[in-house]
């Protein structure tokens, strides 16, 4: 609006200073909790930048390139963790047959797939010098020499009273494992049983005892996990053919 | 503390659950005892730690089974007809019980309770909740949530 006089200008003017001022002071009262909002958000626009420079002098321990590692050596610790849940072999995620026997007192399963074949046992088993206490000695297959485990001592020392090593005079089996040179020796067949996947308790970590892969609840039966089993056994005494790796 | 709030205090009631062991009676808390068994089939576990007597299948469960009388330092006796499987959860999972026998259900004034008589005994003290007397027999409170360290607990929760 437009007036004339200079006095009517002047007093627009004043008004319109006023206006400002005012509009002025709410826009300031307005930015207050801005600048409050835009702290934080100006510190973390800073933080990144500095991080940046600091990684290039020395690792991010908020952004580490070992974040992967970590928490692969979390997993290779075998922490129990629920959140992960059981562990389910590949062969076990489809119907699969057991067979169950028995060691001292407990009762053991082996999936028939790793079951290299069932020797008897007998007195062909041959103790040799030097042989660890956890391997009775080697029996002849055909041309193959079969190292028979101990299996109550090798799996469970802590059940095996020291007189009573199982040695050739009780009736038992060897159970030869795959196309390996190992054999378990085990006091008795029990069953075969097939088993879906969720019968069976699955382990939860893989730290300790890797040759226990879960309970079979209906028996109480304690599922060998072969895989864990050879790799407490010594590489080089008639490992898995090439084909296991 | 005032007046009042010792009286609220003492007022606050506990319900227990008593079992007996090589003679002595021992409590623990009512709302962690899911149920109590008859002694069935415990199948060992390979590797299993010393007090661990196995697992028994508890409806399609698999429940480990704690030797209380191991775990307590006590000497191992045979299993009879009074004894008993507890089944407790505490905050770690649900574990089973091994006891002489189960008695019965007690309430006891949160002021009834003392603390235990210290003896040096780390290892059992830091269970022992504390004690109290019940018709002029001491009765023992266990901490079941510190039966077992944290490291044990992950020993036998793995499966």
């Amino acid at each position: 609006m437009r007036s004339g006089s200079s006095q009517s200008s002047s007093c627009l003017d004043a008004a319109d200073t006023a206006l400002d001022n005012y509009l002025d002071s709410l826009f300031n009262d307005i930015e207050r909790p801005v600048d409050r909002a835009m702290s934080p958000l100006a510190k973390v626009d800073i933080r990144p930048a500095d991080t940046t420079r600091q990684q290039s002098l020395q690792p991010d321990p908020i952004n580490p390139p070992a974040t992967c590692q970590d928490r692969k050596e979390e997993v290779d610790e075998g922490l129990i963790s629920r959140r992960s849940g059981p562990i389910v072999p590949a062969w076990a995620r489809s119907p699969f047959q057991t067979l169950l026997f028995q060691v001292s007192d407990v009762t053991l399963a082996l999936p028939l797939k790793a079951l290299g074949g069932i020797l008897q046992w007998n007195d062909r088993i041959n103790d040799l010098p030097g042989l660890p206490e956890w391997v009775l000695g080697v029996m002849l297959d055909g041309e193959r020499k079969i190292l028979v485990v101990d299996t109550a001592r090798f799996l469970m020392p802590e059940r095996v009273a020291e007189e009573k090593r199982a040695l050739g005079s009780s009736c038992g089996y060897v159970l030869l494992i795959e196309d390996s040179h190992w054999g378990l020796a085990v006091d008795g067949l029990r069953d075969t049983v097939k088993l879906e996947t969720h019968q069976v308790h699955w382990r939860l970590r893989t730290d300790k005892r890797s040759w226990l892969a879960g309970i079979i609840v209906d028996q109480l039966s304690i599922l060998l996990d072969v895989e864990g089993l050879f790799a407490m056994l010594p590489s080089n005494k008639g490992t898995r053919p090439s084909a296991r790796t | 503390m005032s007046t009042t709030a010792d009286e609220a205090f003492r007022g606050q009631v506990v319900q227990l659950v008593t079992f007996v062991l090589k003679g002595e009676v021992y409590g623990i808390n009512v709302m962690q005892v899911q149920e109590v068994l008859r002694v069935s089939e415990i199948a060992p576990v390979p590797g299993a730690p010393a007090y661990v007597l196995g697992i028994i299948n508890l409806r399609g469960n698999v429940v480990t089974v704690i030797d209380t009388r191991a775990r307590f330092g006590l000497p191992s006796t045979e299993v009879d007809d009074s004894s008993r499987i507890i089944v407790i959860e505490s905050e770690k999972q649900v574990v089973g019980m091994l006891v002489d026998a189960v008695a019965e259900v007690v309430e006891l004034r949160e002021g009834e309770i003392d603390v235990a008589p210290n003896v040096g005994n780390e290892e059992s003290s830091r269970y022992i909740q504390g004690v109290a007397t019940r018709e002029s027999k001491l009765l023992i409170l266990v901490d079941l949530n510190k039966l077992l360290t944290d490291e044990e607990w992950a020993e036998i929760n793995m499966y």
